[in-house]
């Protein structure tokens, strides 16, 4: 609309177009004191700003790492709920043993850093975080080991476990059949510790041995019994180090500490040569050399199975 | 919600430098607080000769007001005058658009425009657009929307100054960290003061007389139909009498103001008073009728100067209300009478509104007042109606462009 232009071009005709800074005029000392006054005001405005900035975030770093020292009024009350989230066995029983928190606790009061530091140091809980939620409850967050081998401890007449990472835990919340589906491991050398046992080393590399095994062969790994670990030493390089199964069939059969997928295939491809009606003697079969293996029934000098040659 | 707003009315004057602090209540209402006063430096016939000095006298005037009351000032509306200052009006005529020829708020935001289109020159900034009153039909009309008419018009009077002048008034009040609200000239300042509705409607011409300007403004039917600036004032009358006695500039101010009179006083024939007052070497008898026919002489041309400007755009003789004088010259005795004799009207001296302290009710601070009034009603302010949205919220949709 012409009309409107025309407007908006005497509006810029207007004295009020003038651009107001009173820059480059020359100031009086009433002037100069005042920009001083407004500059020094200005700067203890954002440096009241900037501390009370910080103020803020020190109140909620000191919020975090020592709720003690900061309660959060009427927004806060006793702890009356604990809630367990999990992706293993572990349950509210287990919770409460383990996680004693006194009737009458302000939930601004739980040190939930120290509960995390507890939970952690059960060694079936790889990571546990503790929430506080609003008003009244705890949310306790588990992610807990999964077991690769068991082991009996005669003197205390109970049956320990390992995870994949040497972690050793108590099987009291597995169900049985998951107990007995692990082989049993020997060997071992437990370091016992105030909360437990220390975590064992080299386990991992067992704990990969099993694994492979139980993908690319199920059948064989339902029939390992026992893990000896007599010579194994968890330095991979070690000539001697082996790591000794027994199976339920009374099998041995002895695997080097590394290239266990070699080695697996080498073993799938002397069984494919051991005929059916003789699986019930008991076969010793040696992976430990690099481009043969040794395999043999026991009580008999001879090896049965000519030497395989590596792939 | 209604905030209390502390306003600085500001007149940068040739002799003075006037700033009064008032408080606004936000309804209307304000409450005058402080005042700070300062000799003017810098400044002749109303305009900045010397940036630095005027700054200094102003922005000491501002402390002081400001120390006065307490108070910083947050908002400021200046005075204009000098004789930099013109003005011209300005009609603008549209056709009503709709089939019924019912004005909407269209057509006027049209003739408004229209009005307010003129272009100037680069040099020259508008100060003011005053409105006098629509017509439809040529009939006048308080408020042509929803009116049935054909053809509306409306007259601007426009003042406008020279852009370097202004800039440099309101750089001044910048340099302190200061915003300027709102600028007015300090004839229509004056004039609402000193002029009642009642004769602003029947017609009156406010002249307000200062040390180095005069300013005029002329209101018929309550608005303003001409407005001026004429660059003598109180200033030329003391600089005319300490040429014609040859006595200097602070004692001839001082003979101007003790003894002196817009008139020859025939009573006075005689009388002769000293020119210093001290009775030493150098001082001397001055006879009182040199005096007042000094002063006569240029009063005399003052109000026929102001007589022939105002005559440019309206007769003088139809101001029923006649005129009203303010600004401090006017405090010259018998100067309503040479005025009158002058403008061939009736002429009376201003008197200010009963709510006006005692210490304020001196008429060179009509100007510093009179800006209160339109800090309060913001009556200059661009009055253009804003045009009704075309379509609605669907039209709008279908004119987005990405």
């Amino acid at each position: 609309m012409p009309t409107k232009k025309k407007n908006k071009k005497t509006q810029g005709n207007s004295w009020r177009s003038l651009r107001q800074t009173g820059r480059n005029r020359a100031l009086s000392q009433e002037a100069i004191q005042r920009r001083r006054k407004i500059a020094l005001k200005t700067f203890l405005g954002f440096l009241s700003l900037a501390c009370f900035v910080g103020i803020v975030f020190w109140c909620i770093h000191i919020a975090d790492t020592n709720p003690r020292a900061l309660q959060l009024g009427s927004a806060d009350q006793a702890v009356k709920h604990i809630y367990l989230e999990t992706d293993g066995v572990l349950n509210d029983a287990w919770l409460a043993e383990v996680m004693p928190i006194a009737r009458g606790t302000w939930l601004s009061h739980v040190d939930i850093v120290a509960l995390d530091r507890l939970l952690e140091s059960h060694g079936q809980v790889r990571k546990a975080t503790v929430r506080r939620v609003y008003p009244d409850a705890l949310r306790v967050t588990l992610y807990e080991h999964s077991p690769v081998m068991r082991m009996r401890i005669k003197s205390r007449n109970e049956t320990l476990l390992v995870s994949e990472t040497g972690d050793v835990f108590r099987s009291d919340y597995y169900s049985p059949a998951t107990v007995d589906a692990l082989p049993f491991v020997a060997g071992l050398k437990l370091i016992a510790r105030k909360d437990g046992f220390a975590p064992v080393a080299g386990v991992p590399i067992v704990a990969e041995l099993l694994e492979k095994t139980r993908v690319s062969m199920p059948d064989l790994y339902a029939d390992w019994l026992q893990i000896m670990l007599d010579r194994f030493d968890e330095r991979t390089d070690a000539p001697w180090s082996s790591i000794k199964v027994r199976t339920r069939r009374g099998w041995q059969i002895t695997f080097r500490p590394h290239d266990f997928d070699q080695q697996l295939n080498r073993l799938t491809s002397i069984l494919s040569t051991i005929e059916p009606e003789r699986y019930d003697e008991k076969w010793l079969i040696d992976l430990t050399p690099e481009d043969r293996a040794a395999v043999r029934v026991a009580g008999s000098d001879n090896n049965h199975i000519p030497n395989f040659r590596r792939r | 919600m209604n905030r209390s707003k502390i306003i600085g009315a500001i007149e940068i004057g040739t002799s003075k430098v006037v700033v009064l602090v008032g408080e606004s209540s936000g309804r209307g209402k304000l409450r005058i607080i402080g005042k700070g006063e300062c000799s003017s430096k810098g400044v002749t016939k109303g305009e900045i000769i010397d940036f630095k000095a005027a700054s200094d006298c102003v922005h000491a005037a501002i402390y002081h007001a400001e120390q006065a009351s307490g108070v910083k000032i947050e908002d400021v509306y200046l005075s204009q005058t000098g004789s930099h200052l013109e003005s011209f009006y300005n009609e603008g005529t549209v056709t009503v658009m709709s089939a019924d020829n019912i004005v909407s708020r269209e057509d006027v935001y049209r003739v408004v425009a229209e009005a307010k289109s003129k272009e100037l020159p680069n040099n020259r900034l508008y100060i003011h657009h005053i409105r006098n009153p629509y017509r439809l039909d040529d009939r006048a009309v308080l408020e042509p929307l929803g009116m049935e008419g054909e053809k509306l018009q409306v007259g601007y009077w426009c003042v406008t100054g020279d852009r370097s002048k202004i800039s440099d008034h309101v750089g001044i009040i910048n340099g302190i960290g200061m915003h300027v609200g709102d600028m007015i000239l300090s004839s229509l300042a004056s004039g609402v003061m000193v002029a009642s509705d009642e004769e602003k409607r029947n017609g009156v011409l406010v002249i307000d007389i200062g040390s180095g300007t005069t300013d005029f403004v002329v209101y018929q039917n309550g608005y303003v139909s001409a407005c001026g600036a004429v660059a003598v004032g109180g200033d030329h009358i003391t600089n005319d009498l300490s040429l014609g006695l040859r006595i200097n500039r602070k004692h001839a101010e001082k003979l101007k103001i003790e003894c002196g009179k817009a008139f020859v006083d025939k009573k006075d024939a005689d009388d002769r008073v000293w020119s210093v007052g001290d009775k030493a070497i150098g001082d001397r008898h001055i006879p009182k009728r040199a005096i007042q026919k000094i002063i006569n002489a240029r009063v005399e041309e003052l109000f026929t100067i102001v007589q022939k400007k105002a005559s440019e755009h309206v007769n003088l003789r139809n101001l029923s209300a006649g005129a009203v004088l303010t600004g401090g010259t006017s405090l010259l005795d018998s100067i309503e009478q040479i005025a009158a004799n002058a403008l061939d009207i009736e002429v009376r001296r201003g008197e200010f509104p009963g709510w006006i302290g005692d210490e304020l009710r001196m008429p060179q601070y009509s100007t510093a007042l009179g800006l209160f009034y339109y800090a309060l009603t913001g009556s200059e302010r661009d009055d253009t109606p804003e045009p009704s949205s075309q379509g609605g919220f669907f039209k709008k949709l279908m004119n987005f462009k990405i």
